[in-house]
Order: C-alpha cells, then sequence, then structure tokens
C-alpha cells in the first residue's frame, strides 16, 4: 500500500512535465487534460494515504494535501476563466508536488490520540488554507513581476481575488486552529501543544495574515504594497508551516 | 478634544494595530525558530503555570526567551488596542442602528464580534496559564483509588474497554488497540458519582477534567492482566472563556465570511450591506472627532 501512495503521486507529479510541454506549446486541450490526469493521480494519493492510516491520522501528509489543494484552486481559477491567475497558480502547483515528492516527510506510522475527529478536520482545514495562502502569494508575485516588466499597473480585480484568497484563508486557518486547540483540550487537557514544530509559525502566520487584513482599513496604502504584503506572506507560510513537515532530499525510486 | 480622549483614539486606532499585529507575527516567527533550535526549554510549558516557567526556564535562558518576554507585552497593548477600537466602532454602529436591514448589521458587526471573541480567547489562555491545577501520570488500575488533586475527593477506574481496529492493509494498525473507553466513580463525602471517559473525550466532574493520557494494553493480544490507564486531570477556569471564545469567532468569522465570498456585499443590488456602509462612512466623515484614523 505505501508503494501504491508513492507510486501514484510519483505519476502525477511526472504528468505534470507534459502538460507544461503542451502549455509551452500552446496545445491547450492537451495541457489541461495531462493537469487533469496529474491532479487525479496526486487526490487519490491522498486519499489512499488517509484511507492507509484510517481511523488514525498520518502524521506529516500535509505537504500531499497542500500540493492537492493548490492544484485544486488551479483548476477552481481556470473555470473562471481567469488565464494569468491561472498560470501563477499552475506553476506553483507544479513546484510545491514536486518538492514535496523530492523532501518527502514520508512517515507512515502514527499514534492512537490522532484518532479523532478533530484532528482529521485540523489537518484538512489547515492544509486548505495554507493553499489558499501559498496561491494568493503566488499570484501577488506573479502579478508583481509581470507588472513591473510590462509597466502597467497592478489591477484592481486582481487585488480582489488575492483579497478572496486571504480572507478565505484565514477563515480555514482560524477554525482549523480552533479544531486542533479542541483535540489538544480533548487529548491532553491543554488548548496549546507545546511539542508541536507547527504552533509558533502557524500562530505567527494568522497575526500576519490579520496585520494583512488590517493594511486594508488603514488606507492610504498602495496596491504595489499590499502586493508585496501578500507576496511576502506567501514566503512566510512555506518557510514556517511548509518546511517543517517536509523531510530531507530523498531522490525518488522511479516506481516501488 | 481631551487629552484622555486622544490617547483613547491613539491607542484604539487601526494604525496602531497595524503595528502591533505586525510586532506579534515577526516576535511568534522569531519564536519558532527559536524554539526548533531549542524545544527542550518550551515543553515545559504543557504542564507549568506561565509565571513559574518565566521564573525558571524564561530568565534562565534569555537568550531563547526573550521574545516570549516582549510577545506578552505585545499582547498586552494588543488587547488594550483592540477593546478600545471595538467598544467605540460598535457603539457608533449601534448608534445607525435604524438605518440598515439585520443582515447589513450583522455583517458590519461581524470583524467587532470576532475582536470581542479575540479579547475572550486571549482572556481564556491568560487564566489557563496562571491559575488551575494540573496533575500528570495519575496510573490507575481497575478497583484501585485515589485523591482527586486538591481535594478531597476520590476516584476509581472500573470497566475499562479496550478497542482494537480491523485493518486488512495495514500491519502496523492491525489488533492496536485504537481507542479506550473506562468508567470513573467519584467518591465525595456521602455522593457518589458514575463518569465515562474515553481517549480524546475526558470526561468532567466538580470543574475538574479527567484526560486519559494512555493506556494498556495497546494491542488486542497483549497480556489481559496488565491494564492500566494513565489519567490526566486538570482544574482549569480558563476553559469555558477559551470555549466561548471559539465559537463566538466561528460565528463572527460565518457571519463575515459568507456575504463577503459570494460578492453580495460589493454588488450592492442582493445585499444592502455595500449602501449601509457609505452611509456609516458619511456619518463618520461628519464627526470627526470619532473617527481615529488621520
Amino acid at each position: 500500500m505505501k508503494e501504491l501512495i508513492h507510486n501514484l503521486f510519483l505519476s502525477g507529479c511526472i504528468l505534470y512535465f507534459p502538460a507544461i510541454v503542451a502549455a509551452l506549446a500552446g496545445w491547450k486541450t492537451a495541457r489541461n487534460l495531462f493537469y487533469l490526469a496529474a491532479v487525479a493521480l496526486v487526490f487519490l494519493s491522498a486519499v489512499v494515504r488517509i484511507y492507509y492510516n484510517w481511523p488514525l491520522m498520518c502524521l506529516f501528509q500535509e505537504p500531499y494535501l497542500i500540493s492537492l489543494f493548490v492544484a485544486i484552486i488551479t483548476l477552481y481559477l481556470y473555470a473562471r476563466k481567469d488565464e494569468r491567475s491561472v498560470v501563477a497558480a499552475g506553476i506553483l502547483s507544479v513546484a510545491i508536488s514536486i518538492f514535496t515528492l523530492l523532501f518527502p516527510g514520508d512517515i507512515y506510522t502514527s499514534f492512537v490520540k490522532t484518532n479523532s475527529l478533530f484532528a482529521h478536520l485540523f489537518s484538512v482545514l489547515s492544509s486548505l488554507a495554507r493553499a489558499a495562502y501559498m496561491c494568493s502569494g503566488a499570484l501577488s508575485l506573479w502579478m508583481l513581476i509581470v507588472g513591473t516588466f510590462s509597466g502597467n499597473e497592478i489591477k484592481g480585480s486582481g487585488q480582489v481575488l488575492i483579497k478572496n484568497l486571504i480572507i478565505a484563508g484565514f477563515a480555514l486557518h482560524s477554525v482549523g486552529m480552533f479544531f486542533g486547540a479542541l483535540w489538544s483540550y480533548a487529548g491532553w487537557g491543554i488548548p496549546v501543544q507545546w511539542e508541536s514544530h507547527l504552533f509558533l509559525g502557524m500562530a505567527g502566520v494568522w497575526f500576519f495574515y490579520s496585520f494583512y487584513l488590517h493594511l486594508h482599513l488603514a488606507g492610504r496604502v498602495k496596491r504595489a504594497s499590499l502586493s508585496l504584503a501578500a507576496s511576502l506572506g506567501g514566503i512566510l507560510v512555506f518557510i514556517f508551516t511548509f518546511l517543517p513537515d517536509t523531510g530531507k532530499l530523498r531522490l525518488p525510486e522511479l516506481m516501488r | 478634544m481631551s487629552m484622555i480622549s486622544k490617547m483613547l483614539h491613539a491607542l484604539g486606532s487601526i494604525r496602531f494595530a497595524v503595528y502591533l499585529l505586525l510586532c506579534t507575527a515577526v516576535l511568534l516567527f522569531t519564536g519558532s525558530v527559536c524554539q526548533n533550535i531549542e524545544p527542550g526549554i518550551f515543553v515545559p510549558l504543557n504542564s507549568l503555570m506561565l509565571f513559574d516557567w518565566l521564573r525558571t526556564f524564561g530568565l534562565e535562558n534569555p537568550s531563547r526567551t526573550w521574545w516570549f518576554f516582549l510577545l506578552i507585552t505585545v499582547l498586552l497593548l494588543l488587547g488594550i488596542n483592540t477593546f478600545i477600537c471595538t467598544a467605540l466602532r460598535t457603539a457608533k454602529i449601534i448608534g445607525l442602528r435604524n438605518h440598515k436591514s439585520i443582515m447589513a448589521m450583522l455583517f458590519t458587526l461581524s470583524p467587532h464580534i470576532m475582536h470581542f471573541a479575540f479579547l475572550i480567547l486571549m482572556t481564556g489562555y491568560f487564566v489557563l496559564y496562571t491559575c488551575g491545577i494540573n496533575s500528570y501520570n495519575n496510573i490507575m488500575k481497575p478497583g484501585i483509588q485515589r485523591h482527586v488533586p486538591g481535594s478531597d475527593i476520590r476516584m476509581e477506574l472500573r470497566e475499562a474497554s479496550f478497542y482494537p481496529v480491523d485493518h486488512s492493509v495495514n500491519e502496523s494498525l492491525k489488533d492496536m488497540h485504537v481507542d479506550a473507553k473506562c468508567t470513573v466513580v467519584f467518591f465525595d463525602g456521602d455522593k457518589t458519582d458514575m463518569r465515562t471517559a474515553g481517549l480524546n473525550r475526558p470526561c468532567f466532574y466538580k470543574r475538574y477534567s479527567i484526560h486519559v493520557a494512555d493506556f494498556n494494553p495497546k494491542k488486542a493480544k497483549s497480556m489481559p492482566k496488565d491494564v492500566w490507564i494513565n489519567f490526566t486531570i486538570r482544574k482549569n477556569a480558563g476553559i469555558p472563556l477559551f470555549i466561548a471564545g471559539i465559537i463566538i469567532f466561528t460565528v463572527g468569522v460565518l457571519l463575515y465570511v459568507t456575504p463577503v465570498l459570494s460578492k453580495r456585499n460589493y454588488s450592492g443590488s442582493r445585499f444592502q450591506g455595500s449602501r449601509f456602509k457609505v452611509r456609516l462612512m458619511k456619518y463618520e466623515e461628519r464627526k470627526p472627532t470619532l473617527n481615529p484614523e488621520p
């Protein structure tokens, strides 16, 4: 079963490459087909991973879930016909998946206290929040780069999309952290676990995005500054809440 | 404007909140780095009270804990800022209650509901870390009684049952006990009460919460005679505040997110939030003394 989980994820990552080639060549149908197949394989890998450890929660599964959710957000943006955002989110989804493949936190053992609905909800919601934050970071970074090279100002519609992604991420992050706190209280009797390698990073990200949302209210803040803040947020999310769940560099075996 | 009024508005301004939030984030990221370098310093915070930890681990390792002292100060200022800001703006919104629909009113109040919940959560954390009883490693075998810490109540473990998982694909999980359930009897003077506790399902008795920390046997095929459950016993007034904060914050998030993400407040035609906001802005323009922003 571990081999199946690995092979499905690996196949998904491999299929991203023909999708990139098709995108560069301008073959839209081929690009879409390869990308959809890749996302389906990554999705299957995540489902089998969860099933393999059920009712316990698989430790360090979050990078795989984040890879999947970033890909799903890309599909959502494609459905909205937002071509420019799709490019940025698509690049992010490929990069995050390849990174997860190369630096796997492949630990399949778990501990009995993860047998809690709160634990599963915490993992899924916080992964979804991190995916939304990372997408907003990639989008704003892309807009900054494109804007700098083309000399055009960042459009208001792009800012609204970034802000909405951040609002959705912030709401999911808050509710996810509450589920985490409830799990911690039910299992250990205290809503904070200081053993957790993620706790302070997740709290830091929550306050950073509170800062970002309050920045909108402060007035007289340039769009470029807001984009810079959103880009910085994406980088901080990667460093403090994604990297701790990944492992050391391990070149993937082609098929186990 | 009087000096006190000026100070109040400065302390409750959004600009001040922005700086404080950025400071808090930076300090937490610094803390994350310090915790990764030396996690052993921070793990005792799970069992020690805040001031005991600050006196011992905090002051003995200033190079790793300085950020924590600053964080407490910044959080205190953020609490004051949030309180003043929420109080002033909520009063203003309530003053305009005749000009809006109930949905618009709830949408406009939603950030303040979250701010109010944030204050409750912070108070909950503070109470949690400053007073209460934490007792670990209360290993009990069935039929044996022991005192509940800090009281004359005695407790006894009865009827412990364990639940294995029948996993066909994961060998490491096969026959592993993934859940435990037990009956705890409390003897309080002449009164006897029974409660059921389980893994991740604490039982409560007279403001005490009894949590299953560990248990034996771990596997279905282990020796059935060696049965014990390790309890963590806590008594804490911060938990009800904390739970209340969680619920209120979630309500605030839902009230805010639902119209924003469905674009109802931007269209103006389906939802009156934007029209109400315009009125609120005009009202604020007429009364610049109420507006803390320059």
